[in-house]
């Protein structure tokens, strides 16, 4: 298993007192909470800090991991010392709320497992009607905006608890998700039943999957629009044209007005992420890009149509 | 083992009244009746047992639950994150515009 240097991953100095570890972990965690940080490897670190900030804030702990000298690094292959055994100090222990699975091998071997999150919290609960009911997990489903825009069907695995015996063990199982046409970032979906399970056997939390779009090579996203930027040429912009423009749906027809310029929004009805009873549109902002003038011809092509059409886009500006 | 799932997408085709709410969360009435009065959560109906929520309250109890146990805030505390990182997604969705 790898080495974890608690002291590296919370920031802070082997002989760091209590105060400057807690200080530490709190604007750390504050950072990377993944209900607050867009990182999206926010969920890992927050785990990591947790995990660290448990065994440094306990001062039996921190100085039992301390007797195994300062010449470790972090990710080293290590194992814990012949006769080590720190387990009698396993009941306290539990992983913050954010963080999805207990703690990392490394600390197990260490302090043994946590156990995971119950009853002892003061904003959730189980009522006597859900007291046999296991936790909820909560995971991020990336999708790409083609998905969100046909709609999907999804393949996950999931890793979670189940009950053998007298033990809860972790499968991993697969489930097959439909995501609807018009799902939106940040949207859940609920599976109800399909969470952990609680030992004292029952029935299963449910499963939240949160929605997360990968980013596009072409599209931005405001709630059900997409919008996107279309260069065209300075005659197509002049005169007007027929253009082929890419839309989630596959290529569509754009008719652009005579006289468009740069900034100019057109919007395409429909072919945003609409859903069942919503539309969402796409927009199209216009380019003007003008081409090099690189011979001598294009060159005179140029100083013509200054002569032809005299022009100043900067008269608003005073200058 | 696969099996096919097809679950609920919370989003405003779907409304809870407070109990169902409350079982989704797993949290007390109580927290429904402090992010009411905090101004977090908006029901539509006039009293508690008319009472229909839109299933975004959902997400922002789950947070507002997290947020409270993780960083140690009270429910301003956690009322004043959610405002903060809706408006910021209102940012960075104009920043991912412009970029553009």
């Amino acid at each position: 298993m790898e080495y974890k240097d608690y002291y590296k991953i919370l920031g802070v100095a082997k002989d760091a007192s209590q105060e400057d570890i807690k200080r530490a972990y709190r604007k750390l965690a504050r950072k990377y909470h993944p209900d607050v940080s867009k990182d999206p490897e926010a969920e890992l670190r927050f785990k990591e800090i947790g995990e660290a900030y448990e065994v440094l804030k306990d001062a039996e702990k921190r100085s039992a991991y301390d007797q195994f000298g300062s010449n470790w690094r972090n990710g080293q292959d290590f194992k814990p010392p012949p006769g080590w055994d720190f387990r009698e100090f396993t009941g306290s222990h539990r992983s913050t709320g954010a963080s999805q699975h207990g703690f990392s091998d490394f600390f197990e071997a260490l302090f043994g497992q946590s156990r995971p999150r119950t009853t002892s919290s003061p904003f959730s609960f189980f009522d006597s009607e859900i007291i046999d009911r296991g936790r909820d997990i909560r995971a991020k489903l990336t999708i790409t905006l083609e998905e969100s825009f046909r709609g999907a069907r999804r393949t996950i695995s999931l890793a979670r608890n189940v009950v053998h015996g007298s033990m809860l063990n972790t499968e991993t199982t697969s489930l097959q998700v439909t995501i609807p046409q018009g799902i939106l970032e940040g949207q859940q979906i609920r599976l109800e039943g399909q969470g952990d399970v609680a030992m004292e056997a029952g029935r299963r939390g449910d499963l939240f999957l949160e929605i997360v779009f990968d980013s596009h090579p072409l599209f931005t996203v405001s709630q059900r629009d997409v919008t996107m930027t279309l260069p065209v040429t300075p005659w197509e912009a002049a005169l007007g044209a027929n253009l082929k423009v890419p839309t989630l749906g596959g290529p569509v027809d754009l008719k652009l007005p005579a006289g468009s310029q740069t900034g100019k929004k057109l919007r395409l009805k429909g072919k945003g992420l609409s859903s069942k009873n919503h539309t969402g549109d796409q927009y199209v902002i216009i380019s003007v890009h003008t081409p090099k003038a690189e011979t001598d011809r294009q060159k005179e092509l140029y100083k013509e149509m200054a002569k032809i059409m005299p022009f100043n886009p900067r008269t608003k500006l005073g200058v | 083992m696969k099996e096919k799932e097809t679950g609920v997408v919370l989003d405003d085709n779907v409304s809870y009244d407070l109990k169902e709410l409350c079982k989704v969360c797993k949290v007390k009435d109580d927290l429904v009746f402090d992010m009411i009065n905090e101004g977090m959560l908006t029901p539509l109906g006039d009293s508690p047992k008319s009472w229909k929520f839109s299933a975004t309250s959902i997400k922002k109890i789950q947070v507002a639950v997290r947020l409270q146990e993780d960083l140690g805030v009270n429910l301003p505390g956690a009322a004043l994150a959610l405002d903060l990182m809706e408006e910021l997604e209102i940012l960075r969705a104009k920043i991912g515009g412009e970029r553009e």
